[in-house]
């Protein structure tokens, strides 16, 4: 073997290492990442999974979404089946939200936005996890950022006494606002200064108490 | 026999002239054995390389090392060829026109200032476009029609083609051109006068009264007099700012003839004009801090007279830290201290004091004149962050700039406060950023505009204090000489509200405006000042409908004098 037959060896080996590194990325995000299943589809199971882990009968709950006519929140009674897990029945109250008001007020959050993780501490503070639906296709301002926040804060306090802090998370990671106004720095205790003066359920009904036997304490629903 | 010989001699030659390296004989000899009658045989076998020609040839190639090398240079070649223009963003082109000031915002793009075509030519004209299509845009203004290709400095006006120093380019679909289109072509688009020296960062449109100055540095007991003579009568206000002292010079419209000047002096080390932000203002560094500045007007306000001299105190005494801006994206740390050499000194007028100095006195205390009180006022968004936005393309990051604009002229122009914007331009600071700038401006207000979705589809207006998430009790009156950053609004809880009631009330005076009762909410921007602070949310900015009512120019007036009462109201109450 010649001596320039080596040097370009020697020149195109590393070259060769990249670019087979580099195919076998290629290759493994276009035949096989993609066959995994994606990011959605495990929130999606796990909110069924939320949604499905009805131990106890179905209880009223206390929905809070804002009119911004009035700058307030407003409640809205529905019937919910909930689950005996802490942080299943977190989940299942925001996505209830998520999934919008039935009686003509606003939404909190934006229909996009999903529950990443949930994780309820046993101060009970609960660490929310949205996805980052939850700020991209959002209207932003002060008022619909502060009303999105408390509709979540005092919705979960409302029906769920073992809550009481909501840490924010978004992508799980802190941030510092929900689109530039809100403050998502700290825990937000519930608030029930914005819930509009006289505003019940909705429907008269009595919010929801928590099922026989659950105890404040930690509890996880996150994704795998 | 003949006929062999010579073959035979003329082979001879040729091996001869082959080793010797004469080629043009080598040519002629292999001629000469053609011409010979040497047979085919004869002939390949000559073909046959020989020893020495093989070496011949192998140094006639290019060899391996060069072409290495020349690969390489081509390599390199490409990459620099292919590699993005390296982009930056710039300073401020500050254009001045008879009663108006605009920022244009310059790139730097491989080094060289560029400003956005579009906008430039805005100022002196209408322009619509004709054609934009595979890099060359064809421009309308009036009668003359301008034609621009991406990466040529050639631009054709009519039929004519004028060179720029450098091309143009289109940047994020943006058509950029560079400054000296403001002296090579720009003149040839309007009628107005264009005062624009080239390299400038400032530009003068139309009939605008420039000023200049002079400045003359002299020896006085104890210190230097720095005399700035300007070419007419100037009202100033004098502030210290990190260490420096800076003199507004109002409204006038200067052009420096050295934006920068250097002093071998004890006492001042430099100064240099400033008009970044469309407020003309000379910098003056001193050499240390512990030093007395007075300044006062002379020659019926056509100059500055700045004594600066040494403060005859025991250095102990003299202790004072000049602030210090927070470390940008920081988002813990300690709001600066109350006291301190950055607080705005003085309002020297024509009529400013001379009034003699405390001893130890530091240079923001040094000069007792009356001190203009300071209001922050921050527009929400910028840059890239356009917040919300209306159906006919309204964005709450131009709605809240030219709002704030608007106030800062009606809050200027009442000679009772000075007015400092926490962005101006494409800037788009961070929120610790704008509460650092805030902070070291030590302001008797803050303001903090927004818009968004209020639910109506009629004007409206919501006033906010500052409410933690967590909703922690308020700190004790008494507070120490460090504050956390994160609750640096707590102290001010009670004068935010009082703030946000008289905004409100003032608001309330305008017609057809619905007025939201201060409400407290969790507002990042006013979390970390250290000042009455209040947010104002301007509604509805959403999507569903159109912004006309909000960016009416009377609109906006009523609600700028409103919260100029409001704050006047609160300076009243201060002093």
């Amino acid at each position: 073997m010649s001596r320039r037959t080596i040097i370009l060896l020697l020149v195109m080996l590393p070259v060769l290492v990249v670019g087979s590194l580099y195919l076998r990325s290629l290759v493994r995000w276009a035949f096989f990442e993609r066959r995994r299943p994606p990011d959605t589809v495990a929130r999606a199971q796990l909110d069924q999974a939320a949604l499905q882990a009805s131990a106890g009968p179905t209880q009223t709950v206390t929905l809070y979404f804002p009119s911004y006519a009035e700058g307030k929140l407003r409640g809205e009674a529905r019937p919910i089946a909930l689950a005996t897990d802490p942080a299943d029945r977190v989940r299942q109250i925001v996505l209830a939200l998520i999934e919008g008001p039935k009686q003509g007020t606003g939404s909190a959050l934006s229909a996009s936005a999903d529950v990443r993780g949930v994780f309820v501490t046993a101060d009970g503070t609960v660490y929310l996890d949205l996805s980052s639906g939850a700020t991209g296709d959002f209207n932003p301002g002060i008022e619909s950022e502060t009303l999105a926040v408390y509709s979540v804060v005092d919705s979960l306090a409302a029906n769920l006494p073992e809550v009481k802090r909501v840490q924010f998370l978004v992508q799980g990671q802190e941030v510092d606002t929900l689109d530039g106004h809100a403050d998502l720095t700290a825990p937000f205790a519930p608030d029930t200064s914005w819930v509009e003066s006289g505003a019940g359920a909705g429907q008269g009904e009595s919010p929801a108490t928590p099922s026989s036997g659950q105890t404040p304490g930690l509890g996880t629903s996150g994704n795998p | 026999m003949d006929s062999d010989r010579k073959i035979q001699t003329a082979k001879a030659e040729r091996n001869e002239l082959e080793y010797t390296g004469q080629e043009s004989r080598y040519e002629a000899a292999r001629k000469l054995t053609r011409e010979a009658g040497m047979g085919t045989e004869a002939a390949m076998e000559n073909k046959k390389p020989k020893p020495g020609a093989t070496s011949r040839l192998r140094d006639r190639r290019i060899p391996f090392r060069r072409k290495s090398a020349l690969a390489a240079i081509l390599t390199v070649g490409a990459i620099v060829w292919l590699w993005p223009a390296r982009r930056a963003r710039g300073d401020n082109l500050v254009v001045y026109l008879p009663n108006a000031r605009q920022l244009v915002p310059i790139q730097i793009v491989d080094n060289t200032r560029y400003v956005p075509l579009i906008k430039v030519l805005s100022l002196v004209a209408t322009a619509s476009v004709l054609e934009e299509k595979r890099g060359t845009l064809k421009l309308s203004l009036g009668d003359d029609r301008l034609e621009l290709h991406d990466g040529n400095n050639k631009v054709k006006i009519d039929r004519h083609d004028i060179r720029l120093l450098n091309p143009v380019r289109v940047e994020d679909s943006q058509w950029l051109v560079p400054l000296d289109f403001l002296d090579s072509i720009l003149p040839h688009l309007t009628t107005q006068i264009i005062h624009y020296r080239a390299g400038d960062e400032r530009i003068f449109l139309g009939n605008v009264n420039t000023l200049t100055f002079s400045a003359h540095l002299s020896p006085i007991s104890n210190g230097d007099r720095l005399d700035v003579q300007f070419t007419a009568p100037v009202i100033v206000q004098t502030a210290s700012t990190n260490g420096n002292w800076v003199i507004f010079l109002g409204d006038k419209a200067l052009m420096p003839l050295e934006a920068q000047m250097k002093f071998q002096s004890r006492f001042i080390s430099g100064m240099r004009f400033d008009d970044q932000d469309g407020v003309p203002k000379l910098i003056i560094t001193p050499t240390e801090a512990n030093l007395n500045f007075n300044p006062s007007m002379a020659d019926g306000g056509k100059t500055l007279q700045m004594d600066v001299t040494q403060a005859p105190t025991p250095p102990a005494q003299a202790a004072t830290v000049a602030p210090k801006v927070p470390a940008q994206g920081a988002t813990a740390g300690t709001a600066p201290a109350a006291a301190a050499a950055g607080q705005p000194a003085t309002g020297a007028t024509s009529s400013a004091s001379n009034a003699p100095q405390a001893p130890g006195a530091s240079p923001a205390a040094a000069a007792a004149a009356p001190v203009l009180p300071v209001v922050v006022i921050d527009p929400g968004h910028g840059g890239s962050d356009a917040g919300g936005h209306s159906s006919d393309g309204v964005t709450e990051r131009d709605l809240v700039a030219a709002f704030a604009e608007r106030a800062r002229a009606a809050l200027t122009a009442t000679r009772k406060v000075r007015v400092v914007l926490t962005r101006t331009g494409s800037s788009d600071p961070t929120l610790d950023e704008r509460d650092g700038m805030a902070n070291l401006s030590h302001p008797i207000a803050f303001l903090t505009l927004h818009a968004g979705d209020l639910g109506g589809a009629s004007p409206a207006i919501a006033v906010y204090t500052y409410q933690a998430p967590s909703q922690p009790a308020p700190l004790a009156v008494s507070r120490t000489l460090f504050v956390p950053w994160d609750e640096a609004q707590q102290a001010h809880l009670a004068r935010s509200r009082d703030l946000a009631n008289s905004v409100a009330q003032q608001l309330g005076h305008i017609q057809n405006l619905e007025i939201r009762s201060p409400e407290a909410a969790p507002v990042r921007q006013l979390r970390s000042v250290d000042a009455p602070a209040v947010a104002l949310e301007l509604g509805t900015l959403a999507p569903r409908q159109d912004a006309s009512a909000l960016t009416a120019a009377p609109f906006q007036d009523q609600l700028a004098n409103a919260i100029t009462q409001a704050v006047l109201a609160l300076v009243q109450g201060a002093s």
